[in-house]
């Protein structure tokens, strides 16, 4: 099947578009250098999970929901610009591009790229149900709080994630419940990953979702496909009213004690980051790989394979890294990476 | 950077999170201890990342040499509601702390208006 994907244009123009419009994070390790140990085998491990998915056979929604959340799958195609030294050929990558495009279509149907502006994952009915939860804050020391705690989340999913808090941080919406008021979530999920990190395990919560409403219109929070968040000037003053749910064991509740969840948010991180502190290069590159092969352990369980990296894998990240030959591809214009990733898929830039 | 009849010194950045706020600079360094950065101030460093999150959010405004519009600093400056402008060469060379400055991430520039709590004579209002 060489058949290209219709959504691949779009997707491939959004990522050049991301790559050459900003700088890339660089903690704990410059992220194209890490992801470039991923190339040899683990492209290759993503297509041949989803093929033994399909052919047990599961469904698409069921296989779709396994990736949980759609940024997730969105950060998984950026190893896309690594394709060459993956040895896959061309009707694989067609076929890898095909599956993770239907399961981001299947995780986010409304629209998949985001080109409106808008991540719709929730229905009208769940976001009214959230927001008559909600309490309205009082004064710019509560917003504040809130704002620290969705500070402390972010750097905590940046950590847990090696770098790459997409991986487990979701911001959808702007949803309108009523005229002149929208709301957005910030899911955060995966927060006890205990298996990668050891400390996660005390911490109270497997997910915590802030659910904020802003006075405005919904153009004021804009959401692209790779899940930044554009907010114009002078929002944070308009931030209304919010509810914070923590979701442990399948039970969800509503967190009334903001301060204690600001400090053991900070707490964790730093017995995280104490538990990292004499990390070298190599021991980050560990986590890096271990932790996207992990993702996969939902996968890998219903085909009974296992998720963990192999002997090869490991003995990889001894090798120099493989972004020394996409360096110049990073630094290129617009055009330049578009057109090289086209190719990467024996397709014309266009 | 130029020299401005309004201010001391202005330093041009890239603009990554709006707002203006006026407060003195503290400048972190690695062996820095966020207990004693003060409360409100000015962060300026070279870059952030996770293990800055506590000055972070004692921070009135974030200030950094490196990174862009998505780099940490930005990401977490719009999550507090914290003005930031990154990419400011030897921005920890060119303040010092306690210095007063004005921090406008509408625009990605740093108004240098005078040492802590003194204002330059020159200066106007910076609303």
């Amino acid at each position: 099947m060489n058949h290209v994907p219709e959504g691949l244009p779009p997707l491939l123009r959004s990522l050049a578009e991301r790559i050459t419009s900003s700088t890339h994070p660089v903690w704990p390790i410059p992220i194209f250098e890490a992801e470039s140990y991923l190339y040899k085998y683990f492209l290759r491990r993503l297509l041949t999970v989803i093929d033994s998915l399909l052919n047990r056979p599961i469904a698409w929604p069921d296989i779709a929901a396994l990736f949980y959340m759609p940024s997730r799958v969105v950060e998984f195609c950026y190893l896309f610009l690594g394709l060459r030294f993956s040895g896959l050929g061309p009707s694989e990558r067609i076929r890898l591009a095909a599956h993770l495009i239907k399961v981001l279509s299947c995780l986010r149907p409304y629209d998949t790229f985001c080109e409106d502006g808008v991540n719709r994952l929730a229905d009208q009915d769940h976001v009214a149900s959230l927001t008559r939860e909600q309490r309205v804050l009082k004064s710019s020391d509560e917003r504040r709080l809130v704002s620290r705690i969705s500070a402390a989340l972010f750097s905590m999913c940046e950590f847990i994630h090696v770098g790459i808090p997409q991986y487990g941080r979701e911001l959808h919406g702007p949803y309108v419940v009523e005229p002149g008021r929208f709301t957005l979530f910030r899911l955060h999920y995966d927060l006890r990953l205990s298996e990668l990190w050891l400390p996660l395990e005390q911490f109270p919560f497997d997910e915590i979702e802030i659910v904020e409403t802003y006075r405005g219109t919904p153009n004021m929070a804009q959401l692209d496909l790779t899940n930044h968040l554009t907010l114009s000037a002078g929002l944070h003053a308009r931030f209304e009213k919010v509810v914070i749910r923590g979701r442990w064991n399948g039970t969800v509740r509503a967190i009334e004690n903001w301060e204690w969840l600001l400090k053991v948010i900070v707490g964790t991180l730093d017995t995280c980051l104490k538990s990292a502190g004499s990390f070298t290069r190599v021991d980050w590159l560990r986590k890096h790989l271990e932790a996207r092969c992990l993702y996969l352990k939902p996968h890998c369980e219903l085909i009974s394979h296992s998720h963990r990296p192999t002997h090869e894998e490991y003995n990889h990240l001894k090798d120099l890294p493989l972004s020394s030959g996409i360096e110049k591809t990073l630094a290129g214009t617009f055009d330049e990476v578009f057109t090289l990733m086209c190719s990467d898929f024996g397709m014309a830039a266009k | 950077m130029e020299g401005d009849n309004k201010y001391l010194l202005v330093l041009t950045g890239v603009a990554a999170s709006p707002g203006s706020v006026i407060a003195p600079v503290q400048i972190i360094e690695d062996n820095s201890d966020p207990d004693s950065f003060p409360e409100g101030a000015v962060l300026v460093a070279s870059t952030t990342n996770p293990t800055l999150v506590r000055f972070m959010m004692k921070a009135s405004a974030i200030v950094t040499e490196l990174g862009g519009r998505l780099s940490h600093a930005a990401i977490v400056a719009l999550e507090l509601g914290i003005p930031c402008v990154v990419a400011i060469e030897n921005a920890r060379t060119l303040l010092r702390n306690g210095v007063l400055v004005q921090v406008d991430g509408d625009v990605g520039k740093v108004f240098v208006l005078g040492e802590g709590g003194a204002v330059s004579r020159n200066h106007e209002s910076c609303a």
